[in-house]
């Protein structure tokens, strides 16, 4: 017989019984109830296991919404969704109230379903159904045309007490004898996610009556979870001492000196002070001296100069920083490295082909003609086209100054045979 | 196809059609009269006729044998030492084609080698003086080795005296039947700085738009040239936006693809003219300019690096609005 899961059977079944996160509770009925719904979609988004989803749920049997659900594991090609809800939305009120929940949002855009995204946008704007969207992250890239449809709501990892209340409470059901360290220990495995920590004791459980922490430390293997790097900035930001902001760093998956540049890019929103933007700079540009020092004389013993460096960013800000940012972005210099290698690679082959006829280096070209062959080319694209073209450039080339677009793959490769 | 580009289309081709630095054209003149020369060494800031009378110093001594016994290269695109054992040596140590008394290389932008490649370069001038004589052009006289500056005939090309970019401007603009007014001439003037590439090019980008050349309508094109953008990013951090100052620079970096150290040598040449900046700030900005072209030399993040520029520029400007 293959047991009900216990995640299933012990889910809340009103928004009170979740456990934890009651600020995003109470955000997310204040929407719901205030009329927010209207103008914008609740983006409820935290790491896995927090209660996004229960909670979405939830509110919506507690107010009596019939919810149209889509997941990850069903198609959301925008046919469907159309057919799915926005046919359901004009008889609303013959059927009930209805209220939409698209899961994961994130997960699904990475693969197929092209469209959705529009169609999702297009249920928000109809202002006719509450849509409730849930993701890991609400500044995913990929989620970006969202951002200025939906009303942000944070799910935070569950706290200790959270998770060992739950447990007690299924032991109970379940009439399992637990030992309450042992509860401890699979809360602390868990870390913040409550549905792990079911799970882990449902495990545990089967075939028992009771459960010790020898058996949870024999069978309960930690879990490889990655700090994300919103997690990572958060921690790192509300430091307050260096150890404590190394640990920060060093506890995280991202590398160290991506991390350096997520706090280069974003830092500066955590600031307010003018005077504490400038000392928190001085001490990043430090730490990235000493990493080049050591990089350079191979001398890695100053190594340790750029950790402590770094990990002095948030004590470095006199007036503190705020430990929750919003609108982090991913460092445009590791973004757009790998993004415009490419153009700047045709428009350096095109600067040398200018370089030879004008007697100026590549960068010289890149300095000295392209800005005023851009010029002639908007004003005068005729002539513009002559004087490009005298100076050798092809047609993609001129275009490209023209747009900033690359030919496409295959007139490309055309033009080298 | 003949070049459209008016820079190269005016280019004077033998010493005779340089106009301006008399002293210097003569001293050339005397040396293809004599057939013989120096080795050279022109250093001068950009626009100041040194290719110009590289290549036609070149041109007048090698008459007819130009294309077999010249070779230009631009020691920014090939800076290292290869270079300097690969293709300098093939070219100086080849044999003299006849007819004339040897070749000429020419190697512009010298100043960009690297020291060794130029400790080596400084071997190869002397063994294959006899065949070979050398035109370096520098930018920054401080950055050819010392060695190598004994060994040549140094000139010195000042900034373009204003009354020859003027004759230039009017003579290309009559031969393109631009209607260049004086106000438009005074205002290309001004931007150029005796820089006379800038100000032909300046000239040519304002007459795409085939309207009468004002001074306004100057102003209003080269607005939308980039280092522009240099100047709109300073004053943006300095009057308060640090988040726009930010974008602009990346946009600068990773849109325009606009090296850190141009980006770093445009805020430089903006400090030192911006009126609105008072003196102390400039200072401390220019110090903080130079620490941070230091620091790139070094091989630090230039993100990184200009960020902190632009932090001290929006605290500086900030203790005046509170």
């Amino acid at each position: 017989m293959c047991p009900v899961p216990w995640t299933i059977k012990y889910a809340p079944k009103r928004l009170a019984e979740v456990y934890g996160n009651d600020k995003a509770k109470e955000e997310l009925k204040n929407w719901l109830l205030k009329g927010l719904w209207r103008e914008k979609a609740a983006f409820l988004y935290g790491p896995p296991g927090v209660g996004k989803t229960s909670a979405a749920i939830c509110i919506a049997r507690d107010f009596g919404f019939f919810l149209i659900e889509f997941s990850a594991s069903e198609s959301r090609d925008a046919e469907v969704i159309r057919k799915k809800i926005l046919d359901h939305v004009h008889d609303s009120t013959l059927f009930g109230k209805r209220m939409v929940l698209f899961d994961d949002v994130d997960i699904v855009f990475s693969k197929f379903d092209t469209g959705a995204l529009p169609a999702i946008i297009e249920v928000i704007k109809s202002k006719r159904v509450p849509v409730v969207l849930t993701a890991a992250n609400f500044y995913d890239p990929k989620l970006v045309p969202l951002r200025r449809y939906s009303y942000p709501i944070e799910f935070k990892r569950l706290s200790m007490r959270d998770i060992v209340r739950n447990l007690e409470r299924i032991c109970r059901l379940e009439g399992i004898e637990c030992d309450p360290m042992a509860l401890r220990e699979i809360a602390k495995r868990a870390y913040g996610d409550m549905r792990s920590a079911i799970n882990d004791l449902q495990f545990i459980a089967a075939g028992r009556r009771k459960v010790t922490v020898d058996d949870v430390k024999a069978l309960v293997a930690y879990r490889n979870r990655e700090l994300n790097i919103f997690e990572t900035l958060g921690r790192f930001f509300k430091a307050d001492s260096i150890p404590r902001a190394m640990a920060a760093l060093t506890n995280s998956m991202v590398e160290f000196d991506l991390l350096i540049k997520w706090v280069n890019e974003n830092v500066w929103r955590a600031l307010n002070d003018p005077s504490d933007i400038k000392n928190v700079y001085d001490v990043l540009s430090w730490a990235d001296i000493y990493g080049k020092r050591a990089n350079a004389t191979q001398a890695w013993h100053l190594m340790k100069y750029m950790m402590a460096l770094t990990a002095s960013v948030p004590l470095a800000a006199r007036k503190g920083l705020k430990s929750f940012v919003r609108g982090m972005t991913f460092p445009l210099s590791v973004k757009m490295a790998s993004l415009t290698k490419e153009k700047r690679d045709y428009l350096e082959n095109m600067c040398r082909k200018i370089a030879r006829k004008c007697h100026l280096s590549t960068k010289g070209a890149m300095r000295d003609i392209v800005p005023y062959l851009k010029i002639m080319l908007e004003a005068n694209p005729k002539y513009g086209r002559k004087v490009a073209r005298s100076l050798g450039l092809s047609s993609e080339e001129i275009n490209f100054l023209v747009t900033g677009r690359l030919p496409r793959e295959g007139s490309r490769r055309l033009e080298y045979r | 196809m003949s070049l459209e580009i008016w820079v190269e289309k005016y280019r004077p081709k033998t010493l005779d059609e340089i106009v301006d630095r008399e002293e210097i054209v003569a001293r050339l003149k005397e040396f293809v009269e004599n057939k013989t020369m120096p080795h050279l060494l022109f250093a001068g800031p950009p626009g100041t006729t040194k290719t110009t009378a590289a290549l036609c110093l070149a041109r007048d001594m090698l008459g007819k044998h130009f294309s077999d016994a010249f070779l230009e290269l631009n020691a920014s695109d090939a800076r290292g030492i290869d270079v300097v054992r690969g293709r300098i040596k093939n070219f100086a140590e080849a044999k003299i084609p006849s007819g004339v008394p040897f070749k000429i290389l020419v190697l512009d932008e010298a100043d960009n080698m690297t020291s060794d490649a130029q400790q080596a370069l400084r071997r190869t001038m002397e063994k294959y003086t006899r065949t070979c004589r050398f035109i370096l052009i520098c930018n920054y006289l401080g950055k050819i080795i010392e060695p190598i500056q004994s060994r040549c005939a140094l000139f010195r090309f000042p900034p373009m005296e204003k009354k020859y970019v003027e004759l230039m401007l009017r003579r290309i603009a009559e031969n393109e039947n631009v209607d260049l007014r004086d106000d438009g001439l005074e205002a290309i003037i001004e931007v150029s700085q005796g820089d006379m590439r800038k100000a032909i090019n300046t000239l040519q980008a304002v007459a795409a738009f085939e309207k009468p050349i004002t001074y306004d309508l100057v102003y209003d094109v080269l607005g939308k040239a980039s280092p522009v953008e240099v100047k709109q990013m300073i004053e943006t951090a300095y009057k308060g936006n640090f988040e726009e100052a930010r974008r602009l620079l990346n946009s600068l970096l990773y849109e325009k693809g606009i090296a850190p150290s141009d980006i770093i040598a445009e805020a430089y040449s903006q400090i030192l003219r911006m009126d609105g900046i008072p003196h102390e700030d400039r200072i401390k900005l220019i110090k903080a300019l130079g620490e941070i072209d230091y620091r790139l030399v070094e091989g630090s993040s230039p993100d990184i690096q200009l960020n902190m520029f632009l932090a001290e520029l929006y605290l500086l400007g900030r203790k005046y609005s509170v």
